[in-house]
């Protein structure tokens, strides 16, 4: 069920576990993923939320420390290895692409 | 009470998925100098604010519960988040969590539309499609039950009563009222499916379009009870006016004492407490008090009524236990019948307001165990018809009517017009002269009488009585 859930990432799933390579507070992800695209993708509140609840219910992030209500997260393996398989599916899509592009615009 | 000028309450139906209606309406009441606080249902409280210029973001929390009535645990979560991205949470209410900024740039909520959409058509589930699903079958059975029924057995239409009538007619009308209602929502659905699938924004009504169709639904489901009131009044049924009236007051009663206690935040698990406590006495009282309140006190005394006692049938009618058998016109002795007094005997007394006749059946019948069937019976019945067309289309049913086997045919279309004429039916394959029916059409008035038509001093004795 999960891994049809998440077996392609969605722009917002992809960046938000990019972000969470490294440890970080679940309110800052708005801002680290903006910061990672340069404005380009901009996650809402309601959105992150509850991206990171259903990531933590899969096991894809581990929460590691929480103080008061902010709560701080990082990528677990299973994440790391799902964040990978995207990563080569988006790369591969790009080097199969480009040989036609660089054909088509020559 | 003194009324604080600061506050404001109103009351603005508006469909719950139309989120944008309501963002409109609480933008359009600050621009007015009302600041949003709280809202159950359709009623909206408000208080004066120097703030103008705000923006409103109504959001559907997926773990928020119908039960809430203030922010649980995950809901201040959540909250924490939209806070920092520069929302400022105002209230929440069941699964909504309504939220304001004055940043007309500030980053929406929710940036998944697709799981915007999705969550808006979760939470419209039991609201606006599964309770008027069930709304709009009733009154299709009602619809169908009743063109069937009038097919297969067209004279039936003078058995029903008004009261099953304008019940029909007031739940049709709901149906109809919410078919519209799902309709609309289908449209919202599958309109912004493509929206989305094409790269677009939700798209939702704008307050003015909501508000047109919020009226129209007041105006039909209103007057529909006010039509029905009428026409029950036409057909003089008090008691069925009384106890429309009774009901919608209750409605109402409900729908204030509820309004009045939301306001009072409540945790989740006080809230399902209540709901139980709450439905439980709801059940309690709607069982027990229309059966006190109609069944003794308003058929009773108010109603001026001296049987032993009286109550209401399924059908909506009255129906009078009479002390003794001398009030009856016609009793089992008179056809002719004799028993010992071990069984058990009963004499009513029942009136069917009709919506195109009135019946007035008297029954006096005996059995030889409380338990056991009815082994004797006698039926009088005087049908009263608001026109005489009525009476005629009536005659013309019973005449036409396969299934009867008729005997003095003739002598009643003879007489088709005339003040006096009589019909004698067996109503069923197989029925006996013991259990024919005996019409008399006399001076406007129908006549039934179903007993023992083989005694010829009685049907005398009818017809010496009646003329």
């Amino acid at each position: 069920m999960a891994r049809k859930k998440f077996q392609t990432l969605t722009e917002q799933m992809y960046y938000i576990l990019l972000a969470l390579t490294k440890e970080c507070c679940g309110v800052d992800i708005t801002e680290s993923v903006r910061e990672i695209t340069h404005g380009r993708i901009i996650i809402g509140p309601g959105t992150l939320y509850s991206l990171l609840a259903d990531f933590e219910k899969e096991g894809i992030i581990e929460a590691t420390k929480t103080e008061g209500r902010r709560k701080s997260y990082i990528i677990s393996a299973k994440g790391r290895e799902l964040l990978n398989q995207e990563y080569e599916r988006l790369r591969r899509q790009v080097e199969e692409g480009r040989q036609f592009f660089e054909v088509a615009f020559a | 009470m003194k009324k604080d000028k600061n506050k404001k309450h109103t009351l603005h139906p508006i469909p719950v998925y139309e989120l944008g209606a309501i963002r409109e309406y609480l933008e359009k009441m600050a621009r007015k100098g009302w600041m949003f606080e709280g809202f159950h249902r359709n009623l909206f409280s408000f208080q004066k604010t120097a703030l103008k210029d705000v923006y409103f973001y109504v959001d559907v929390f997926e773990q928020g519960s119908w039960f809430d009535t203030r922010a649980e645990e995950e809901t201040l979560d959540y909250v924490e988040y939209c806070e920092n991205a520069g929302w400022n949470y105002v209230c929440t209410n069941g699964k909504f969590q309504i939220f304001y900024t004055e940043n007309p740039n500030a980053i929406p909520i929710e940036t998944d539309l697709k799981k915007r959409l999705s969550l808006i058509m979760q939470f419209t589930f039991w609201s606006d499609i599964l309770l008027p699903l069930i709304m709009v079958l009733n009154g299709l059975f009602y619809i169908i039950s009743g063109c069937y029924m009038l097919h297969q057995y067209p004279d039936m239409i003078f058995e029903v009563s008004g009261t099953q009538c304008f019940t029909a007619f007031v739940w049709i009308t709901l149906g109809l009222v919410k078919l519209v209602q799902m309709v609309r929502l289908f449209d919202f659905w599958i309109r912004n499916l493509i929206r989305l699938h094409k790269g677009k924004d939700i798209y939702f009504h704008s307050l003015r379009t909501v508000d047109v169709y919020s009226l129209f639904n007041v105006f039909v489901s209103v007057g529909a009870l006010i039509l029905s009131i009428v026409g029950m009044a036409y057909i003089d049924a008090k008691l069925a006016i009384i106890i429309s009236l009774g009901m919608t007051l209750v409605l109402f009663v409900v729908a204030y004492f509820s309004s009045k206690t939301d306001r009072r935040k409540r945790s989740r698990k006080q809230n399902i407490k209540r709901m139980i406590v709450g439905t439980m006495a709801g059940v309690i009282i709607g069982c027990f008090l229309p059966i006190l309140l109609v069944g003794y006190f308003l058929t009773g005394p108010l109603l001026g009524d001296d049987a032993q006692y009286t109550e209401i049938d399924e059908n909506g009618d009255k129906v009078y236990y009479l002390y003794s058998q001398d009030e009856i016109p016609y009793t089992l002795e008179d056809a002719g019948y004799t028993f010992n007094d071990d069984g058990f005997r009963e004499s009513s007394y029942i009136v069917t307001n009709g919506i195109i006749s009135k019946d007035y059946s008297y029954t006096d019948s005996y059995c030889e165990t409380i338990d056991g069937d009815w082994i004797y019976g006698i039926q009088y019945e005087k049908m009263e018809f608001r026109s005489k067309k009525w009476c005629a289309y009536w005659l013309q049913l019973l005449l036409e009517n396969p299934e009867n086997h008729l005997e003095e045919r003739k002598d009643i279309a003879d007489h088709w017009n005339s003040k006096t004429a009589y019909l004698r039916i067996y109503d069923y394959e197989g029925a006996t002269e013991e259990d024919s029916e005996l019409i008399i059409l006399y001076d406007d008035y129908c006549y039934m009488v179903s007993m023992n038509m083989n005694d010829p001093k009685l049907v005398k004795k009818i017809f010496g009585s009646i003329s």
